[in-house]
């Protein structure tokens, strides 16, 4: 793979795609916040694995995450940060640390207009914090509790 | 109906079992496929969804698993994936997959996918469901489990030649010679509610343990229309019933149950008709030695128009080397081919096991049954 160019992303093309995503959620605007946040939520631990995982060079690490963390950004429609995932992902599969730094960098960018997009369409959830766990367990329980589990 | 999901991304999780659930599906959903295996194996789940790369387990390796446990049941497999390409689809495949969908998933598309593997499923109950009451019928007959088999070759033989030439092509499609295909096997499952002492008896019937005898096409035909009142999208039911109720019907009208006549006898009833009475007389049964082709064949040329369809004792002329070959395939083991018995008296006296028109006692030839 040729080396990257930057993000894709404009000052005009927003972190999500809300119209894609509120598809998804079949048009529930509850739903499509609880989504935001879980995202939110998990994606911040994900972030700084790879980061951590490119740190040390652990490039197999650096694969998995990504291609995990690049499904869950295609199915909140994060279309810019899911190419930078593929990126990252390719270049991982490369070994090719200096990409993989540099892809790290824009990642970090991307990944702060979602944590701003998310604030501005999730403002019920505001209060909690990136990395609190109350939320993502608030929805494991929705879900287990929807299953019938 | 019970869907199980496998994904260990939190967020594309909360999305399936949100979307399944509000398609009417009840979900459970697990982050691992070692998780996911478990959950097969309880028999609760007989479709799944599962993302590709997982912890413990992937979902290639869950397929994989899945395939290969000793089931009764089929499990639908849908691999949920970002991978792309050929050599990904193919080891999906491979591994058991019967179907994919890539992320990000659209609901529209999932709901599609899903209902595509409900109707493989439904399709499996109905196999599961006819080779069931088939064996039941077999059970309680004394013919070999080789007979259900040549029935059924006989009729496909019929209806696939029928739906190229003669006057039913618009009636005999794909559909229909699968559908007889299926159910002609049930063709006798009222023997089920024949008396051991009626239906096992060595000698001749009296006329009135073959009234009782004959009374086999309306058990049958009303334990599938029952059936068939529950389910009445259920077309094999429908074919299913027709076939019990009709296929002793005779052309000219002398049959029974209901003594229809010509085209009022249903198409699958009067395919079913001559395939079974070629097979009773071509093979061993407890009363009678096995005809020869031959004659067989002779005996179902004179019924045309009498107790076949003529268009359908023609297409029956038309493929008798697949008559043959069928016959030779599906053998019973202690059935001689091609045994022509030394007949030298003849009598009409109805006997048991035939319900197929034809009376015969060890030492008779066949005669067209006249009561």
């Amino acid at each position: 793979m040729t080396h990257s160019q930057p993000s894709n992303s404009t000052d005009t093309d927003p972190a999500i795609d809300f119209m894609s995503l509120l598809g998804r959620c079949l048009g529930n605007f509850k739903i499509l916040e609880r989504v935001l946040v879980t995202f939110r939520d998990t994606g911040w631990s994900d972030l700084n694995q790879l980061e951590a995982a490119i740190e040390r060079s652990d490039y197999q690490v650096v694969v998995d995450i990504s291609h995990r963390f690049k499904g869950a950004a295609s199915n909140v429609s994060a279309t810019a940060f899911t190419k930078l995932l593929m990126q990252a992902e390719q270049f991982g599969h490369e070994r090719d640390h200096f990409e993989l730094t540099r892809i790290l960098g824009e990642l970090r960018s991307e990944w702060e207009a979602i944590r701003r997009y998310v604030q501005v369409f999730a403002p019920a959830t505001n209060a909690l914090t990136l990395d609190s766990p109350t939320s993502t367990n608030e929805i494991s329980e929705t879900r287990h509790a929807c299953a019938g589990c | 109906m019970r869907v199980l999901v496998a994904e260990d991304d939190l967020v594309t999780s909360f999305m399936l079992v949100y979307c399944l659930e509000q398609f009417g599906y009840e979900v459970t959903a697990v982050d691992n496929g070692l998780e996911a295996l478990e959950l097969v194996r309880t028999g609760e789940f007989q479709l799944v969804i599962s993302d590709w790369s997982m912890p413990k387990m992937t979902g290639v390796e869950l397929c994989r698993q899945i395939r290969n446990r000793p089931s009764s049941s089929y499990t639908y497999v849908i691999l949920l994936t970002s991978h792309g390409g050929t050599n990904s689809v193919v080891e999906g495949l491979d591994a058991g997959a019967d179907d994919f969908i890539t992320k990000p998933f659209q609901p529209e598309e999932l709901q599609v996918r899903l209902r595509a593997g409900e109707r493989v499923l439904s399709l499996e109950s109905r196999d599961v469901t006819i080779f069931a009451l088939a064996k039941l019928a077999e059970s309680r007959d004394l013919e070999t489990g080789a007979h259900l088999d040549r029935i059924r070759e006989y009729c496909r033989v019929l209806c696939e030649h029928l739906s190229k030439h003669g006057p039913f092509v618009d009636q005999i499609d794909g559909d229909f010679v699968r559908m007889v295909y299926l159910t002609s096997p049930l063709h006798d499952i009222g023997k089920v509610g024949i008396p051991d002492s009626i239906l096992l008896k060595p000698g001749k019937l009296t006329d009135d343990e073959f009234e009782i005898m004959k009374k086999h096409s309306l058990i049958g035909s009303e334990t599938l229309d029952a059936a068939l009142r529950a389910r009445p999208e259920a077309e094999y039911l429908r074919m299913a019933r027709d076939i019990a109720r009709s296929h002793h019907e005779k052309f000219d009208g002398t049959g029974y149950p209901l003594g229809l006549e010509g085209q009022n006898i249903p198409l699958c009833g009067r395919i079913v008709a001559l395939a079974d009475v070629y097979d009773a007389l071509t093979t061993k049964r407890i009363y009678k030695s096995a005809f020869s082709h031959e004659k067989s064949r002779n005996i179902i040329l004179e019924g045309a128009g009498k107790h076949f369809d003529p268009a359908i004792v023609d297409a029956f002329q038309k493929t008798e080397d697949k008559f043959i070959e069928i016959r030779q395939r599906f053998a019973d083991h202690d059935s001689p081919i091609y045994v022509e018995p030394e007949f030298k008296s003849l009598s009409i006296k109805p006997s048991n096991a035939l319900t197929n028109g034809w009376a015969m006692t060890a030492k008779e030839s066949p005669q067209p049954v006249t009561n």
